[in-house]
Order: structure tokens, then C-alpha cells, then sequence
């Protein structure tokens, strides 16, 4: 059994985040073997340097920011999908012809085009309830942009979600 | 001596046009949940202006001739958490301007205002919106050279779906001010 | 429901897969130390660009011309969602008088 600095068990901070930080990769790299690579090595990380882990909510912090940044940079690495800038996100219309009609799943997916920044800042705050000023911190980005990136991504994700609703409804009259 | 009160006038109204401190809406603020503060204005709007460029040319004309974008947006847990006398600075500097004000709605307890400042040819010198809720306040002051149909282009950026009544009801030789 | 207890609600955790803590844990036992080289070297050589003023200069003006330009894009949208707020508001308030 691992025990850091405080006494800390580290199974059982992997049992107590291993969703956490697998929902977080999986919804930024929108791939599951990738997900799960990528949260294995941040718990793997997180168990050389445990004897500066101070407590359980200290862990959860440091894994949350670690996996954040391990995910940017492994899109960036990756190259997953040309940049697209948040006035460009494509027609939901192929999706409604798939004939999903769950509201959350449809959310999931449209999160999912979201540019890098702008998907992890809202799964920070809507998946993890970080405020504004939590997620500058964890990514080093300034508070502005934060909510800048809030702001719209609410705004895109309202907009494609109600041409959906709009699309729907006229396909099954 | 006309000429000299003629002088005077212009000189007045120029100083007036630099001097609104946008900082003393920030007290607006003070018992805000969430708030944006954005001041835009110089060096720094220019910067923005190129680099949104970059990436957009089609935002060339919108924001090309920007002089100073002011944005403050305030929202609060619970009604009664501001002043709407704190907004009155602002319109009454904006009189000092003899802008037109094209929107006046009064509305339960929420009042919407826009300004403008007309120049030849469908374009504008300014733009001013107020919106005073009991949960939220919102002021918006762009000043430069837009026309307004290029703010209507904005429609499909941004993620917002398309606007174009500024733009349309300004063709149409109507002001959007409501009958009260 | 508000929108945002909608994507709050459509982003819950998703569980790890049933072998995740014992892959991680069969791990542990071999914990490669190649990262950490990796690691010391990268902080060396960022430590190395960090001494050189220009490209520190450089790098600020572009981190301040990227903030810039989130900010203008905020203050346009916001301007969009208030003038289409205000139609609504004035059809609104037309109906009403009719």
C-alpha cells in the first residue's frame, strides 16, 4: 500500500478519481483507448510525486490540473482536427438524422466540437463545477479569457442546440 | 464674438468626447456574482483588431475603424444590488454627445436603451446600449466608424444566430422606438 | 431546468473502465524513470528561454494580443445577444400596445 507524506492511500485516491479524471480525458481527446492511456500515466505521475500530496482534496487539485494539461497537449500533439474557430463549428443536421433524441448525449457531442480551449474550460466548470477563477488557475490562462471562452462556447452550444430543436421538430411533423 | 462662442462650443463638445471615466460604472459591480469588464481602447484595440483579423477577415469591416470598445455586464443574485443612479453619469454624458436615442423601452422593471451617433451614409459614429434588469445590467459603448450593415453581418459568427433589424428597420427609414 | 443544469447534467462523471485502478496498480511496480530526465531537461531548456529578453517580450505581447482579441470577440457577442434582446423587447412591447 502507497502511503505519501500525509498518510495518504493511494488506491484509494484512485478509486475516489479514477472517473473523474478518465470522464475528463475522454471528453477532451473524444477517444477512449486515448482516455484511458493518457489517465493511467497522470495516476502513474501522480504516485511518483505523492509524498507532496498533502491531502485527499489536494489530490483531486493536482490530478484535475495535471490531466487538463496532459489533454491539451496531447490534442496538440495529435493534431486531432484543424483549428476551428468557434464561428465555424459544422451543421448538427447529420447528427439529428441519426435520430438521437437525447438531450444530454446531443450536448456531449456538440461539447465535443467545441475548439481545445473552449472544451476544456467548460468541462472544468460544467463537468467538474470549477468557477472561473479556479479554472485561470489550473490553466494558467488569465481570468478574462476564461470567461470569454464561457461566454461564447454558452452561446454556440445554445444557438446549435435550438437549430437542432428547430430541425427536429420540422422532420417530425 | 459668435464666432468665438461658435469656437468654444466645438472645443467643449471635442474635450467632452475624451473624458468619460468608464471605471465609475464599476461600482455597478460591486455586489456582482459574475461581471465582465472589458476597456478596449488604443494600442490594445488595435492589437485585438489584427489579430481578429487573422483569423476572420470577414469581421474586417465591423472592426477595422473601432475607436474604443467599453463593455460592462454585471449580474447579481438578487434584485435591488445596484443603483440605476450609478448609470446616469453615462446618459447624461452621452446627452452632452447629442446622440440619438433610437430605443426606449420601459418594460416591468427592466429598461432598454440604445444611442447612437448617425453619420452619412447608413454608418454610425457610436453606439450606446443600456439594459437595466433587477438581476442584471449590461452597458455596451462602442465608439469609431461602423455601418449598420456590417453589425448585422455579425449574424452567424460568434455562434449567434443571424440579426439583421438594426440594419433593416434603419433601410426602412423607421426608428425602433416602441409607442408608449 | 436551465441550460446549465442541462450540461451539467449531460457531463456527469463518466465511470473508468471495471480494470482501470488495476492496470494503474500493476504499473506502480514499474515506474519508468526516463520521464523524469525528460522532465529536468525541458525545465533547463525553458529556464534557458526565459533568460532571453526579447523572445520573453515578445511572447507577452502575443499572450496580450491573444487576450485582446478574446475580449473584443466577448464584447461583440455580447453586443449581438443585447440588440436581439432589445427586438424582442420592442415586439414585445408593440404587441402589448396593439
Amino acid at each position: 500500500m502507497a502511503l505519501g507524506f500525509a498518510g495518504l492511500n493511494f488506491e484509494k485516491i484512485l478509486a475516489d478519481n479514477q472517473s473523474l479524471v478518465f470522464s475528463l480525458a475522454l471528453r477532451f481527446l473524444r477517444d477512449r483507448e486515448g482516455a484511458e492511456e493518457l489517465a493511467q500515466e497522470v495516476f502513474l505521475q501522480l504516485y511518483e510525486k505523492l509524498r507532496k500530496i498533502e491531502s485527499p482534496a489536494h489530490a483531486t487539485w493536482w490530478l484535475r490540473r495535471a490531466i487538463s494539461h496532459r489533454c491539451i497537449d496531447e490534442a496538440r500533439k495529435r493534431r486531432l482536427r484543424p483549428r476551428i474557430g468557434l464561428e465555424a463549428v459544422p451543421e448538427p443536421l447529420a447528427q439529428t438524422r441519426d435520430a438521437d433524441p437525447l438531450l444530454s448525449r446531443r450536448l456531449r457531442k456538440l461539447v465535443e466540437k467545441l475548439p481545445d480551449n473552449a472544451r476544456m474550460v467548460v468541462l472544468l466548470r460544467y463537468q467538474e463545477d470549477l468557477d472561473p477563477m479556479e479554472i485561470a488557475e489550473m490553466l494558467n490562462m488569465p481570468i478574462s479569457t476564461v470567461k470569454s471562452l464561457l461566454h461564447r462556447s454558452l452561446a454556440v452550444l445554445r444557438g446549435k442546440l435550438e437549430k437542432q430543436e428547430i430541425y427536429r421538430k420540422q422532420v417530425c411533423r | 464674438m459668435k464666432k468665438a462662442f461658435l469656437f468654444l462650443a466645438i472645443a467643449l463638445a471635442a474635450f467632452a468626447q475624451q473624458t468619460f471615466d468608464f471605471k465609475t460604472l464599476d461600482k455597478l459591480g460591486a455586489k456582482a456574482k459574475e461581471s465582465t469588464n472589458i476597456t478596449l481602447e488604443g494600442d490594445t484595440l488595435k492589437l485585438a483588431v489584427n489579430f481578429l483579423e487573422a483569423d476572420n477577415a470577414s469581421l474586417k469591416p465591423v472592426v477595422d475603424n473601432l475607436k474604443g470598445v467599453y463593455v460592462r455586464s454585471y449580474e447579481f443574485d438578487k434584485e435591488g444590488q445596484y443603483a440605476d443612479a450609478d448609470l446616469e453619469p453615462l446618459r447624461a454624458y452621452i446627452n452632452t454627445l447629442q446622440w440619438t436615442k433610437i430605443v426606449d423601452v420601459k418594460e416591468d422593471k427592466e429598461t432598454s436603451e440604445i444611442y447612437v451617433k448617425p453619420l452619412p451614409n447608413n454608418r454610425l459614429g457610436g453606439l450606446a446600449i443600456i439594459d437595466a434588469e433587477p438581476k442584471e445590467v449590461n452597458v455596451i459603448y462602442i465608439t469609431g466608424d461602423l455601418s449598420t450593415s456590417d453589425l448585422a453581418k455579425l449574424g452567424g459568427n460568434f455562434g449567434i444566430p443571424d440579426m439583421k433589424f438594426l440594419h433593416d428597420d434603419k433601410k426602412a427609414g423607421k426608428k425602433s422606438t416602441p409607442a408608449r | 431546468m436551465s441550460f446549465e443544469d442541462d450540461l451539467r447534467k449531460a457531463l456527469r462523471h463518466e465511470p473508468a473502465p471495471p480494470d482501470f485502478a488495476a492496470k494503474v496498480l500493476a504499473r506502480t511496480s514499474r515506474t519508468p524513470t526516463y520521464r523524469r530526465a525528460a522532465v529536468l531537461a525541458l525545465a533547463a531548456a525553458l529556464a534557458l528561454a526565459a533568460i532571453i529578453p526579447a523572445a520573453v517580450h515578445r511572447y507577452r505581447r502575443h499572450q496580450r494580443a491573444l487576450e485582446a482579441k478574446d475580449q473584443l470577440i466577448t464584447a461583440l457577442s455580447i453586443t449581438k445577444v443585447q440588440l436581439q434582446q432589445m427586438k424582442e423587447k420592442i415586439r414585445r412591447n408593440t404587441r402589448s400596445k396593439l
